[in-house]
């Protein structure tokens, strides 16, 4: 009966144009971000009538960018790194290449930013003065650094933009193929009242039990291929370019700690750790709403209805969310944060600058963390799998 | 073998669609007639164990339905009014699906739709996906799948839908066949379908069981009061409200009429052997009247 199930689905034209449409979309991302032709001139040379052309795309750019950073790969964070790595951008804004550095730059600029010393200013406990190019600059020292993100381990400078890209991009192409997902499933129970179904199953043996697990098992196969596919499209665009080294990057090194995690402490753990957790949140987040859309499905003759009724659920949250700005204190968007779709981006757009703020709560209580979350949407989809099959056992064709 | 019926009633709202219906099936061909709207559809979803009744019992062997669950439905057979079919699968496959659900394994279920599929006149449409079938087709299809569990209990709610009458003499030597040790319940409006195979009638009206007997016991309550007689067009004109009027035929300037009445209606008339038809509409006869302009 299983495969009988699965064919139903595989049948559903809408479920091949919206995964194409996942994929073009997840292309276009990569594309704009990787593949796309972008001319940048060094910056000295840029007004005059032979100007050097630094990179002609994204390509040759991360090209430029993985050389830059080669010599600095594996070094232990110190202040000596940090020094250097300040001077290498000082060095390049100064040669009008300042482009090529974005890794560095974003590890200096979110952790150590050199504040223009003045002499007859107090240097704070736990900062440093250097010298760069005859300037002198304070900044924290990287004891302090440690001391402050609690880090029990020394942190190893890495190049980890490509799994950075990856967990970025996958998470918004995850979202977008939940589209698919709510589409194909939808219909699961409902659409048996569309094709004059629903009395002929229930009469049969195995219409009120077996029948209601090949669907959800059935659906759920769908929804596994659908949420491997698209991340091994993406795995493949990302990694293809940016290659398989740089996973162990520490996350407090990369853009990925500009917002602030779900209530989850952020210290040690790497870009590889964020986007296995992506993979794993993302996969149950996948299971809940397909079992969510099942639930609606049985609870619903129409299928079109089942539609609009679970994609409203699931987008509307987002859309809020994302569209328009609320203070996170509000108990009303950190209700709407807990909703499934938010998962995918594992965090919150706090607007927070600094990694630290984890403290995101609704009504007095601190909001547990991203994997209680997650585990929690686990239990749901059980209990949503039991209600079906309760509801379905209870329904007449009336 | 015994299927029973005790006290059923089902409302929807504030509509009484069967009022406290009883009988009793044993193995045999039972035709179920009644006008649209009668309650036949909703008597037959309860049987199917789809559709809880209001109010009363159904028992397949002395045990109740509902919690037979399973066990009972494997033992039915069942032809909507409104056939469900998936369009894009192919004959084959669809009753290899609905074997599936009727738990069939797939060896079984595969010797049995081959066996079914020449016996509906479909083996040579069986990969042909279902949304190019003719209407009789899916009929013969849907016949099809309420037989593959080789079931106990056959209920086929307007079966004949669609079919032609060469085919409808098919499917009546199909029922034949297969009825044997079975409990075949045949609901329909069209009384020709079940005239020549059904043991007995059921008659429903209004939700309610009015009448029940063979054939022959079921004519006995209209004999000697069907007559045939042939008179002006303006006094047909005249009488035809005032009378049960099972057919009118016109020739030259006479009409000929056939008629049920307890007394002969004019001078001249003849008295006709009754059949079921005349049956049907003396029990119809408040919606059934002929009412076109002669």
């Amino acid at each position: 009966m299983l495969k009988f199930e699965i064919k139903k689905l595989l049948y559903n034209k809408i479920l091949w144009i919206s995964l194409i449409a996942v994929l073009i979309y997840s292309f276009s991302m990569f594309y704009g971000s990787v593949l796309k032709k972008e001319v940048y001139y060094n910056q000295n040379t840029v007004n005059t009538d032979n100007p050097e052309i630094i990179y002609n795309n994204r390509m040759e750019k991360i090209k430029l960018e993985k050389e830059l950073v080669a010599p600095y790969i594996g070094k232990e964070l110190d202040d000596d790194l940090v020094t250097e790595l300040l001077i290498l951008y000082y060095d390049l804004r100064e040669e009008g290449k300042e482009c090529i550095n974005t890794a560095p730059h974003t590890m200096i600029w979110m952790n150590f930013f050199p504040i223009a010393y003045n002499e007859n200013a107090e240097i704070s406990e736990g900062y440093r003065i250097i010298t760069i190019n005859n300037e002198k600059y304070k900044v924290e020292t990287v004891e302090q650094f440690y001391k402050t993100v609690n880090a029990n381990k020394p942190i190893v400078f890495e190049y980890g933009e490509g799994w950075i890209a990856l967990t970025e991009r996958l998470g918004w192409s995850l979202i977008v193929g939940l589209a698919v997902i709510v589409i194909s499933l939808a219909a699961v129970f409902s659409g048996e009242h569309k094709y004059r179904m629903f009395g002929q199953i229930t009469s049969t043996k195995n219409g009120k039990n077996k029948n209601v697990k090949s669907k959800v098992l059935a659906s759920l196969i769908i929804t596994s291929a659908m949420f491997f596919i698209i991340t091994a499209v993406n795995m493949l665009m990302y990694l293809s370019v940016y290659g398989l080294s740089g996973g162990d990057t520490d996350l407090l090194l990369s853009v990925l700690a500009n917002t602030a995690f779900l209530n989850l402490n952020i210290a040690g753990i790497t870009v590889m750790n964020v986007f296995i957790s992506t993979i794993v949140c993302g996969f149950i987040a996948y299971i809940a709403v397909a079992m969510l859309t099942l639930f609606i499905s049985s609870l619903l003759n129409n299928d079109y209805i089942s539609v609009v009724v679970s994609s409203v659920l699931y987008f509307f949250p987002m859309i809020l969310t994302k569209m328009f700005r609320f203070d996170n204190s509000e108990v009303l968007v950190n209700t709407l944060n807990l909703m499934p779709i938010n998962i995918f981006p594992l965090r919150l757009e706090t607007g927070n600058w600094h990694w630290q703020v984890s403290d995101i709560s609704l009504f007095n209580f601190n909001l547990p963390s991203i994997y209680i979350i997650s585990f929690s949407y686990l239990i749901i989809s059980i209990i949503s799998f039991l209600l079906i099959r309760i509801h379905i056992k209870k329904m007449q064709d009336i | 073998m015994e299927l029973k019926i005790k006290g059923i009633s089902k409302s929807y709202s504030d509509t009484l669609a069967v009022d406290n219906f009883n009988t009793n099936f044993s193995p045999g061909v039972y035709g179920f007639l009644g006008a649209n709207g009668a309650g036949k559809t909703t008597v037959i979803k309860i049987l199917c164990n789809i559709l809880k009744p209001t109010s009363g019992i159904v028992s397949y062997n002395g045990e109740k339905i509902e919690k037979l669950s399973n066990k009972y439905r494997s033992q039915i057979g069942y032809l909507p009014q409104d056939f469900g079919y998936y369009p894009h699968f192919t004959a084959f496959s669809f009753l290899l699906y609905i074997s599936a659900l009727k738990g069939i394994d797939d060896k079984a279920a595969k010797v049995k739709t081959n066996e079914l599929l020449p016996l509906v006149g479909l083996e040579e449409y069986r990969n042909r996906k279902i949304k190019t079938f003719s209407g009789g087709m899916k009929q013969r299809l849907g016949i099809a799948q309420a037989m593959l569990n080789d079931p106990k209990i056959l209920i086929l709610d307007e079966p004949t839908t669609g079919l032609d009458p060469k085919e409808r003499i098919h499917f009546r030597n199909l029922i034949s066949s297969f009825s044997k040790d079975k409990i075949v319940l045949l609901s329909t409006h069209i009384v020709s379908d079940i005239a020549s195979i059904a043991n007995e009638i059921l008659i429903m009206k209004k939700g309610k069981l009015i009448v029940r007997g063979t054939i022959n016991e079921l004519l006995t309550t209209i004999e000697n009061k069907v007559w045939q007689c042939s008179i002006d067009r303006v006094t047909a004109e005249k009488i035809k409200s005032d009378y049960i009027v099972i057919n009118m035929t016109l020739s030259d300037d006479l009409v000929n009429l056939r008629i049920i009445s307890d007394t002969c209606p004019f001078y001249g008339s003849i008295l006709e052997n009754a059949n079921l038809e005349d049956l049907y509409l003396y029990y119809f006869r408040e919606v059934e009247h002929i009412d076109a302009k002669i």
